[in-house]
C-alpha cells in the first residue's frame, strides 16, 4: 500500500472516530472547541479525504493495469510482449524504455501544457463508451490524430543512441518540423488484429 | 430548530459521511474505471450530501442546543388540544434558547 493510501486510511479512521464521538456526546457542541471538532469531522476531513482519494484514482488511471482492465485494450496489452523487437510497444516495454507500470500513459499522453488534462477528458469519454455506448472492435480503434513526433522526441531527442543512427541526423530538419513522421519509418506499432497469433517474448528464467 | 431535530439531522449527516468514506476506501484497492465511477458517483456524492446536510443543520440551528443529551419532554396533552405525536421529530418545533456560553 502506498504512503498516500496509508495516510488516507488513517484519516478515514480518525474522521470516523470523531464523527462517532460527536454523535455520542452532543453535549460537546455546547463548547466552541466541540463545535470546531464537529466542523472538522463533518466537513473539513471528509473533503480532504475525497480530494486525496480523487488524486489517488487519477494517479491510478496512469497505470498499465488500469488501461488494460477494459477488454477492448487486451490486444494492445499483448503487443507489449511480442517477440519481434521491431514493434515499438514491445521494444519500449521489454527494454524498460518506459516504466512498465505506466507503459500506456507514457507514450499516449501529449507532452503539452494541457496534455494530461486532455488525456483524462478523452479517458472519461472512453469510460462512457465502454459502459454506455458501443465500443469498436480493437482493430478498429484509432488515434484521434496522427501520432506526433513530439511524443517520441520528448525522450529520444539528443540521446546518443538516437543521434548515432544516420537517418536521424540526415533527416533532422524534417523530423523537427513534423514533415517526416517517426511512424513513417517505424511503422510496426500495435497490431491488434494479428497480435494473438504472433510469437511472444518471455523473460528467461 | 428543536434539539431532537438537530440531533436527527446530525446523525443522518454522520451516517452519510461514514458510508461515503467506506465506499471511497473500498475503491482504492481496485484499479479499474469502474472503481473511479463508484468513488465519484457513490462515495463522493454521499460525503458531499453528508457535509452539506451538516452545514445546513448548523446554519439552521442559530443557537446550539443547550439541552443536548437530555430527552425532549413529551408535551402534556391538555383538554381540547391535539394529541402529541411521537417518533419523527417535528419540523416546526420551536428553536432552542440562547447558547449556554
Amino acid at each position: 500500500m502506498s504512503n498516500t493510501l496509508q495516510v488516507l486510511s488513517a484519516l478515514v479512521a480518525v474522521t470516523a472516530a470523531m464523527v462517532v464521538i460527536v454523535l455520542a456526546r452532543p453535549k460537546l457542541l455546547r463548547r466552541s472547541s466541540g463545535r470546531a471538532m464537529a466542523f472538522i469531522a463533518f466537513f473539513v476531513l471528509p473533503l480532504v479525504i475525497t480530494y486525496g482519494g480523487t488524486r489517488v484514482h487519477l494517479e491510478g488511471a496512469k497505470s498499465t493495469q488500469f488501461c488494460l482492465s477494459c477488454h477492448e485494450m487486451e490486444p494492445f496489452g499483448q503487443s507489449l510482449h511480442l517477440e519481434d523487437k521491431e514493434y515499438l510497444p514491445a521494444t519500449h516495454f521489454q527494454s524498460r524504455l518506459v516504466p512498465r507500470e505506466q507503459a500506456c500513459f507514457t507514450c499516449h499522453t501529449e507532452y503539452t501544457l494541457f496534455g494530461g488534462l486532455r488525456a483524462k477528458l478523452r479517458g472519461l469519454n472512453h469510460v462512457y463508451v465502454h459502459y454506455l455506448g458501443t465500443p469498436p472492435a480493437p482493430k478498429d480503434i484509432k488515434l484521434y490524430e496522427p501520432y506526433s513526433n513530439r511524443e517520441c522526441m520528448h525522450c529520444h531527442e539528443g540521446s546518443r543512441k538516437y543521434l548515432e543512427i544516420d537517418p536521424h541526423r540526415e533527416e533532422a530538419a524534417g523530423i523537427a518540423s513534423g514533415k517526416l513522421r517517426c511512424m513513417e519509418c517505424h511503422e510496426k506499432v500495435h497490431a491488434p488484429g494479428e497480435v494473438a497469433d504472433l510469437p511472444k517474448w518471455e523473460p528467461p528464467k | 430548530m428543536s434539539t431532537e431535530r438537530f440531533h436527527y439531522r446530525l446523525r443522518r449527516a454522520g451516517a452519510l459521511i461514514l458510508a461515503g468514506m467506506a465506499v471511497q476506501l473500498g475503491t482504492f484497492s481496485w484499479a479499474s474505471p469502474a472503481a473511479f465511477l463508484v468513488f465519484a458517483l457513490v462515495g463522493a456524492t454521499l460525503v458531499a450530501l453528508g457535509a452539506l446536510l451538516f452545514l445546513w443543520t448548523i446554519a439552521r440551528a442559530t443557537h446550539p442546543p443547550d439541552d443536548a443529551d437530555e430527552p425532549t419532554p413529551a408535551p402534556q396533552p391538555t383538554p381540547g388540544s391535539a394529541p402529541a405525536v411521537t417518533g419523527e421529530p417535528q419540523a416546526d418545533a420551536a428553536p432552542s434558547e440562547a447558547p449556554s456560553e
